[in-house]
């Protein structure tokens, strides 16, 4: 091991921290001990390893917490073949030149961040909220507006909102991240200055219910300052713009809720994007972009406007 | 290393969400930071978390941490369940629509809410004393503590053994009793009390043990020690009597509610084995967080007793314990026509039941038990039923709440007549066995009986009686005269119309009172002039 410090720690706590391994191990014992361990050897010895001037309290206690995080990542995966270099990059590249300054609040720093990372569904999301934090290294006042700004970017449109109001306090990461003006970011289907407009449709569910969001055909509803999708019993919140694409459930029984009217065909403008697809049953015209739902289909298809700059 | 162990955590989302106030937003943007790798706000979240939702809390985490308890019989439905029939006797098996109990953690659960009396029954090695250990760290004790406090029951148990000694210099030396100091045993101070295989303790003991319980003080030697209020648990292995010396009835009366220890089920022996081989007890690892302090469980009484009882429910309850004392040839006059008397004077039931011809012994409720109501038993269904809709976050006592308490509350209090011809129905011979389904059966009898009987819209002796409850004050005597016509009128109708039952003979005997509550006065006021 390259932390001598860490060795002792494990000797000397040998038996709860055993304890807590064998609470927490689930599935093939022989697999879940052969990724714990590669996790405890390189990851987070590596990160002991480079934070090794800290008091020993500070150790100890970023220690605990990552042991402890470390179970519940074998538990949720992040250290099987295909996520396992997003979570090496995590605690031996970013965590200790992060971490580093803040001794004191690094096991919150830690888990504030990889509880925002189990939100994004996939490695390819975990990476891109890992490029930006490595390009910014927010401080621990800042990490909440870090997380709301990079998770939307990586791809949870629900904080929308919110990131925007932290956009504005940080223009400094704006220009290290070469995204431009932050006010652009107000439409919604803007990417920034390097990747400018996303027009391309967006399909949601499946062309049938199986294996798709919707188990029954999806019909769109409205409330103030809200679209809602119901498909049978289960009605969803939609939340979509250029990073990403949400459905969060939602209660259906808004006061002012109010199903789209049926249509027959399509607006004009839309009509050469979806020749070729199946009769439209309902069509949503938003401010920057159009929802359109089928007869046959599970599917949603949301066309952004486009030609619009910002 | 206390982060480390995963005994240690409580889930920090609302473990009844619909109890909670709804929220307005679809999410949370404070959701980001909190997720599966533990809660950035957990501490002062256990600190505010209201009582309800703490006892919640500690519900859900002895039933995932501690009791391998995976027996949900106290089942709530927002919709009908479904039943699934199982075997020859098409058995159903209902899977229940809303958030459902296990009875053999909720019971002492809500006795410690409520601290009233817990009696634990079943066979050895079934978790009885494990739970009742539980209990005692919900009160702030350590396990410690609460194992030393712990009082085991043995046929050679003193009155000494149990309260405490005498200092012997003070024996010696005193020239009165009360010079005599008492070394008191320290559990009679615990707010938590347990007492290990009660029905082993000899009966001269379970005498002084029934002045703890029923009147909350210790005597010797003409010593007084007064108890705190406490939450009790006493285990047996036998409810009938089984064990070394019987228990005097008085004593049992005191209990509370009966929770019987469902078998163990081998499907979840991976769990045992996971704490033979890791050597875990989970009675040590109870979070901090899920201790309750005196001035909580002070507030947490005062909230059950502000839960209120509806007076539908109230009514229904009424006319449920009405059924049961009422026997017609018991007693020649009509004050005397129970159970009670005939039981007094030792007249066998069966040939009590030999005299009755007018009533159906099948279809009449009463005919299936051997005694009444005790009013001890029905305050302490009505405490259980405000501790359940309390525990469920709710401010008003629900009708499955009275459902659900009922028979655990009567299980050793209303006892089934094995002659009645309700038992000889093949469909009903396994209730007299299954106390619980008998009682909970019963409940919903009287409940279809009483809608039958349209007692839920219209029940005229109820609205004489809250006309009394309204005071005699300013009632004038052309008033009060009109009431008495009301009264004799009403008992007029009841007799041509009805068959003498239970619930005929209480509205009788109410209507009698009404009347001479109004006689009185009117002769009161004829002598003011």
């Amino acid at each position: 091991m390259k932390s001598e410090w860490l060795a002792h720690y494990l000797t000397r706590q040998a038996d709860p921290l055993n304890q807590a391994y064998r609470l927490a191990r689930q599935g093939d014992p022989v697999q879940f001990a052969s990724a714990f361990g590669r996790f405890v050897q390189q990851d987070l010895d590596s990160l002991l390893a480079s934070l090794d001037h800290w008091s020993t309290a500070n150790k100890a206690a970023l220690c605990e917490t990552a042991y402890q995080c470390g179970l519940t990542l074998t538990r949720h995966g992040w250290l099987r073949p295909g996520q396992q270099p997003v979570t090496d990059r995590l605690f031996q590249q970013l965590m200790p030149t992060w971490l580093a300054p803040y001794p004191e609040a690094a096991p919150r720093l830690l888990t504030q961040l990889l509880n925002a990372l189990s939100h994004l569904p996939g490695p390819g999301q975990r990476t891109g909220l890992l490029d930006h934090w490595h390009c910014c290294l927010p401080t621990p006042d800042d990490t909440p507006d870090a997380l709301l700004m990079f998770s939307w970017m990586a791809g949870l449109p629900q904080y929308r909102d919110a990131a925007l109001h932290a956009l504005h306090r940080h223009p400094d990461w704006l220009e290290t991240l070469a995204l431009g003006d932050p006010q652009a970011f107000e439409h919604p289907w803007w990417q920034g200055s390097t990747l400018g407009w996303h027009s391309a449709p967006i399909h949601l569910g499946a062309s049938h219910w199986l294996g798709g969001d919707f188990t029954a055909r999806p019909r769109l509803l409205i409330a103030p300052g809200q679209t809602l999708v119901q498909a049978g019993h289960e009605c969803w919140h939609l939340y979509i713009d250029a990073f990403g694409q949400t459905l969060l459930p939602t209660a259906s029984h808004h006061p002012m809720l109010l199903p789209v009217p049926e249509c027959k065909r399509l607006p004009t403008a839309l009509a050469p994007l979806l020749q070729e697809s199946e009769p439209p049953r309902q069509c949503l015209e938003r401010r920057h972009d159009w929802i359109v739902s089928f007869h046959d289909s599970y599917a949603l298809r949301v066309i952004p406007k486009t030609g619009e700059q910002p | 290393m206390k982060g480390l162990n995963p005994f240690s955590r409580i889930s920090a989302s609302p473990t009844r969400p619909a109890a909670g106030k709804p929220k307005e937003a679809a999410f949370d943007v404070t959701s980001l930071v909190n997720g599966p790798f533990g809660e950035a706000d957990e501490a002062e979240e256990g600190i505010t978390a209201p009582l309800d939702e703490k006892l919640r809390q500690a519900y859900f985490w002895i039933v995932n941490h501690a009791v391998i308890s995976p027996h949900y019989d106290v089942e709530y439905n927002l919709s009908a369940p479904q039943p699934i029939q199982f075997g020859d006797s098409q058995t159903p098996l209902y899977l229940p629509t809303d958030q459902s109990y296990s009875s053999f953690i909720l019971l002492p659960l809500l006795t410690f809410a409520a601290r009233r009396k817990c009696l634990f029954i079943g066979g050895p090695g079934r978790g009885k004393t494990a739970s009742a250990l539980l209990m005692g760290l919900l009160g702030g004790y350590s396990p410690k503590e609460v194992r030393r406090a712990m009082q085991h029951g043995h046929p050679q148990m003193t009155v000494a053994d149990l309260l405490g000694n005498p200092m012997p210099m003070d024996l010696m030396q005193a020239e009165q009793e009360s010079d005599i100091r008492i070394s008191w045993r320290r559990w009679l101070n615990m707010r938590v009390k347990i007492v290990d295989e009660y029905n082993r303790i000899p009966t001269r003991t379970q005498s002084a043990l029934l002045t703890v319980m029923g009147d909350n003080y210790a005597e010797m030697f003409n010593q007084i020690h007064e108890c705190p209020p406490a939450a009790w648990y006493l285990t047996a292995n036998d409810d009938q009597g089984g064990g070394t010396y019987p228990v005097i009835e008085a004593l049992k009366d005191r209990i509370d509610v009966v929770v019987q220890a469902l078998p163990f089920n081998p499907r979840f022996l991976d769990e045992l084995l996971l704490r033979i081989e890791e050597g875990v007890d989970p009675a040590d690892c109870l979070p901090d967080a899920l201790q309750f302090s005196e001035a909580e469980m002070d507030q947490m009484e005062r909230s059950i007793r502000a839960v209120t009882l509806p007076a539908d429910l109230r009514q229904r309850l009424e006319f449920f314990a009405s059924q049961f004392e009422f026997s017609e040839y018991s007693g020649q006059q009509f004050e005397y026509k129970s159970k009670d008397t005939s039981r007094l004077a030792g007249v066998p039931r069966h040939q009590l039941a030999m005299l009755e011809d007018g009533r159906d012994r099948l279809a009449d409720l009463g005919c299936q038990t051997r005694n009444g109501l005790s009013v001890r038993s029905l305050m302490s269904l009505i405490v259980y039923a405000k501790a359940m809709a309390f525990f469920r976050g709710n401010t008003e006592v629900e009708l499955n709440d009275l459902t659900q308490m009922l028979p655990f509350v009567l299980h050793s209090r209303l006892f089934a007549d094995a002659d009645a011809p309700f038992f000889q129905q093949p469909e009903n011979a396994a209730l007299l066995s299954d106390k619980i389904g008998w009682l909970r059966h019963l409940f919903q009898l009287s409940c279809a009986e009483f809608e039958r009987q349209g007692r839920h819209r219209k029940d005229e002796v109820a609205e004489l009686k809250a006309e009394l409850d309204e005071g005699l004050e300013g009632v004038s005597d052309k008033q009060c005269r009109k009431r008495l016509e009301q009264i004799e009128r009403a008992l007029h109708q009841m007799a041509a119309g009805n068959k003498l039952s239970g619930a005929v003979h209480d509205d009788a005997m109410t209507l009698k009172y009404l009347h001479q509550r109004y006689s009185n006065y009117q002769r009161w006021l004829s002598s003011q002039g």
